[in-house]
């Protein structure tokens, strides 16, 4: 590329010197982005350029130009590097060992330095319009960026503005509008154009104008970014439009700080309030206050009754509403509903009360009492007689009737919810005397009915916690005392209440159903243990089980009973069932049941049998193993009775019926119905029940 | 960017709204930085501004220089270190020796609030696949960090360096620079890189309180807030610190005349440290 250098050693290390000395003084000028290493190299590069266009004169001008853009490309761009490259360059070229026998050196240094200025110059002139247009691009893109920005963001301004629901207004910090938005117009009941130039002050209601003014000063003193507040506005049709009003600084540059109002229309959202708030506390048939509102009320009527009168709850509930939905339709049943909600706010007129529905068919009224308050007696008198008139729905005339409980002046500390729950007890025992009845509430009854209530719910969980076991009482011949027979009965251990009867078991399990698996498990583990028996002590060992009415009527009881047989091997006549009087001698599916296992061999008791004549003719017809006396007759009776009782039970030992008493409990119990012909027993007197390792051990003796 | 930034008293414009950087009768500090480091990307106004800094820090320019040195040796020392990722959070107007050109196989987000310079970037970037330029606020990391163009550039899961220099002083005690450090520091996996360089008093304080007051008395938007040692050593908490230190500018990790300045005062007018994020119990 360039004429030969001399290659000598001491030539390229004054070269080397020269670079380093260059690279020093440019570095601590200016800034190169290069390792000292690196532009050192670089130099010396340069350097050896320069040593070529001193040698060569044809060279000179072109090294030199080369140089000077070199160095604007590093960086070197500042008046200070460009005089310090032309001095150490200068002066290293002329002293530079091996150029030293260059012809006309200086002329020649001189050369190649004027070229590196005027290259240098060029370059940075060059170099400097470039990076001048580029920033002139970069501002036009950034400025051109902005107003994009600016554009989107004025167009969803004007989207947002357009279609909100909100009221949205610039303002001069005198409050004067200067630009408005449809919604804002809307809720003021003005036009647009009406509003522009209205001052905010003469839109919100006097009242409130000197809030606004306090607001206003506020934000034009700064320091605050935006106010809110409920506030009211005068609609142009007189009335007044509840809005939240939000106020915003608008801080600009130039013409003066504004502010943005946003006016929430708070008037829909109390109106829709004030609607929910009556959904949720009314009945959307009858329009009355539903249970939660009746609660709420009750609670302060409790607190500020006169606690001379008190207050007073009727529980009511419909008799027999289901038919009417049922036989007449639901529209009859809903027009019903209306009348009745009616008529009872027509009987409460005078008092002051409430008439709230609860439910389906369940009403209650609260009344607190005064002085000329009628007594409960006569308004649950005035209830039905009001309730029972008739009227004409839908072609049909219909009336009703209410069963009712009441809860009179019950104590100013009790809870509502106690009372309402006290209140449905009493409807309850109420209901269950029957229709058009009423009950006045019994702390004592309620707590009993409670507890019974929650026996039989947590029942199920007993039986499956093992709580539940059946225990056998012997069954004695009446001669000898010797055990014939043992009795299954239920007995229920319950961790708080103690050992729960199996009278009450077998109530609390037809209560709620559970009799019907629970009397399956007990009726398979009798007829296990009966064969056990029959094992264990070389003879048959009877197992009676009183059935409860729910047993009896089960459907399947005859297939249950039959499996129960097959299963344990227990012969059909070592067991014996008793069931109610009136289902064994009546004529319904539990009759059939029990007459179907009769005569497969099963031995069919009838329990609790009083001796009544009717009851004598069905015996006579059903095949019947024995009848356990009715509880109440295992006293002794009195002579007359015992007379008559002893001619009847000859009646019945003559139809091939035997005679059983349960409960005894008395010597003297035990010889009356010995001689009353009475062949078994059973009751505390023999043995009370126990497990079945008991019967084995007494009929062992 | 610059320590120090004045806003002129500006005559108006005939535009009615123009965002702060674009204003061409308000000196920016990115294009004063330029012009201090030798650029031409820089309008008459910023040229003044610069002007105005050299008679109160005559040694300005050699500020610059250093602080533009340190960049240099610290991104190659995290090269070296295995880090591809950088984030460099108020860049600028990329003159020359940027972080993509000195760490050319890395991944490189240039971020600044300054519309011209993002512009700028974007235009000087234009088909370097590795690098990109963001507009966005320092103090506002969560914003910053869940940016489109960062993440699809970064990823999370390894070390990054992200690089705060000469931005930080910009930040007065009431925005928590520690705070909002810590932010940053919180989305970094372990092994990234904390590098900030930031403008100190603690020594020439007469100077440097005269180059605040000049500050104050010219409606800077930027005020410049000189921190101490302890101060600077502070915002690497929950970092641990790479040798030597939070040390001047010039003294870290030196490798040439280009990186020393003949005045020693300069040479620790600007505090300058890395930090390491631990692998566990960051904070």
């Amino acid at each position: 590329m360039t004429a030969a250098l001399p290659q000598d050693a001491d030539g390229l290390r004054a070269r080397a010197k020269l670079a380093k000395k260059w690279t020093y003084l440019l570095s601590s000028r200016t800034f190169i982005p290069l390792s000292s290493v690196e532009l050192e190299r670089h130099l010396l590069g340069l350097v050896e350029r320069l040593c070529a266009g001193v040698g060569n004169e044809a060279l000179a001008h072109k090294v030199g130009r080369e140089v000077g853009t070199a160095l604007v490309d590093l960086n070197c761009t500042s008046p200070d590097a460009l005089q310090c490259s032309v001095e150490v360059v200068s002066k290293g070229l002329l002293g530079m060992a091996g150029l030293s026998q260059t012809e006309k050196l200086r002329d020649r240094v001189v050369d190649v330095i004027a070229a590196l200025a005027a290259g240098f110059v060029e370059r940075i002139r060059v170099s400097t319009l470039d990076q001048q247009e580029q920033l002139g691009r970069s501002l036009y893109r950034a400025m051109r960026q902005a107003q994009l920005d600016l554009e989107v963001g004025n167009a969803r301004y004007d989207m947002v503005e357009g279609h909100t629901s909100t009221g949205i207004a610039t303002a001069d910090l005198a409050g004067r509008l200067l630009r408005t938005n449809a919604a804002l117009a809307r809720i003021v009941d003005r036009t647009r154009s009406e509003l522009g130039g209205t001052s905010l002050f003469d839109l919100v209601h006097p009242d409130e104008r000197d809030g606004l003014r306090t607001d206003f000063a506020q934000l034009t003193e700064g320091g605050t970014t935006s106010i809110t507040q409920p506030r009211r506005l005068l609609r142009a049709d007189g009335e007044v439009a509840w809005v939240t009003l939000t106020l915003s600084p608008l801080r600009r540059h130039e013409g003066g700080n504004q502010v943005i109002v946003l006016a929430e229309d708070a008037t829909d959202v109390n109106l829709l309030q004030g609607q929910l708030n009556h959904q949720s506390l009314h009945d959307v048939l009858t329009r009355l206050p539903n249970r939660q509102y009746f609660t709420s009320r009750l609670e302060q009527a409790l607190r500020t009754a006169d606690p001379a009168t008190g207050v007073t709850v009727f529980h009511l509930d419909l008799d027999g509403f289901s038919l009417v939905t049922g036989g007449l339709g639901r529209q009859v049943g809903d027009h019903l509903l209306k009348v009745v909600a009616a008529r009872l706010q027509e009987v409460v007129a005078d008092e002051t009360a409430m008439v709230a529905r609860f439910g389906y068919d369940e009403f209650a009224i609260l009344v607190e009492n005064t002085g000329s308050t009628p007594d409960v007696v006569t308004m649950v008198r005035r209830i039905n007689d009001r309730l029972s008139a008739p009227f004409d729905t839908d072609g049909h005339r219909i009336a009703c009737s209410a069963t009712i409980g009441v809860v009179h002046r019950p104590p100013r500390d009790a809870s509502p919810h106690d009372l309402l729950d006290s209140a449905d007890l009493t409807l309850r025992r109420a209901r269950g005397n029957g229709k058009r009845q009423w009950e006045l509430a019994d702390p004592t009854r309620d707590a009993l009915d409670r507890r019974m209530f929650s026996m039989a719910a947590t029942m199920p969980g007993a039986w499956e916690n093992g709580e539940l076991r059946v225990e056998y009482q012997p069954l004695v011949r009446l001669t000898d005392e010797r055990i014939v027979a043992a009795e299954a009965l239920l007995r229920w251990e319950h961790p708080r209440l103690g050992t729960v009867p199996h009278e009450q078991c077998l109530a609390l399990a037809e209560d709620t159903g559970l009799i019907v698996p629970l009397g399956t498990w007990m009726l398979r583990l009798a007829c296990e243990q009966g064969r056990a028996w029959r094992r264990e002590l070389g003879r048959e060992v009877p197992v009676r089980m009183s059935l409860s009415a729910g047993q009896a009527a089960d459907p399947d009881l005859v297939s249950v009973v039959r499996e129960s047989l097959a299963d344990t091997g227990l012969p059909a006549a070592s067991l014996w069932l008793g069931a109610p009087a009136d289902l064994v001698l009546g004529e319904q599916e539990p009759a059939d049941n029990l007459r179907i296992l009769a005569e497969s061999g099963v031995g069919v008791e009838v329990d609790g049998f009083t001796a009544a004549p009717a009851e004598l003719l069905r015996v006579a017809g059903f095949p019947t193993r024995a009848v356990r006396m009715c509880r109440p007759l295992t006293d002794q009776p009195a002579p007359v009775v015992a007379q008559a009782l002893a001619n009847v039970l000859a009646v019945v030992r003559e139809a091939g019926v035997g005679v059983s008493v349960a409960g005894v409990t008395t010597r003297a119990q035990a010889q009356w119905w010995r001689e009353a012909g009475a062949a078994t027993a059973s009751g505390p007197l023999f043995a009370p029940a126990g497990p079945p390792d008991a019967i084995g051990h007494a009929g062992s003796t | 960017m610059f320590w120090f930034a004045y806003r002129l008293e500006c005559a108006m414009t005939d535009l009615d709204w123009v965002p702060d950087g674009i204003d061409v009768n308000v000196p920016s500090v990115a294009r004063t930085y330029d012009y201090l480091l030798g650029g031409a990307h820089n309008l008459a106004v910023d040229r003044r501004m610069g002007d105005q800094m050299l008679c109160v820090l005559p040694g300005a320019r050699d500020l610059v220089r250093l602080n533009r040195a340190f960049l240099r040796r610290a991104v190659t020392h995290l090269v070296d270190s295995g880090i591809n990722q950088f984030l460099d959070i108020g860049s600028g107007i990329p003159t020359v020796g940027n972080v993509h050109e000195i760490a050319p196989q890395a991944n490189v987000v240039y971020v600044d609030k300054d519309p011209v310079a993002v512009a700028h970037s974007r235009m000087i970037l234009a088909g370097v696949e590795r690098a990109t330029a963001v507009q966005a606020d320092l103090r506002e990391p969560e914003d910053l960090l869940s940016r489109p163009e960062i993440t699809a550039l970064l990823d999370f899961d390894r070390p990054i360096a992200v690089l705060m220099l000469l931005v930080v002083h910009f930040s007065p005690d009431s925005e928590d620079p520690v705070g909002y450090i810590g932010r940053y520091r919180d989305r970094l996996a372990p092994g990234s890189r904390l590098v900030v360089s930031h403008a100190t008093a603690d020594r020439r304080v007469d100077t440097m309180r005269e180059a605040a007051n000049t500050v104050r008395r010219s409606n800077s938007q930027d005020n410049l807030v000189y921190r101490t040692h302890a101060e600077v050593s502070a915002l690497f908490t929950g970092f641990e610190l790479e040798e030597p230190g939070v040390t001047g500018c010039a003294l870290w990790r030196p490798d040439g005349v280009g990186g020393i300045s003949d005045d020693p005062d300069d040479n620790t007018q600007v505090y300058v440290g890395v930090g390491r994020k631990p692998a566990t119990g960051s904070r």
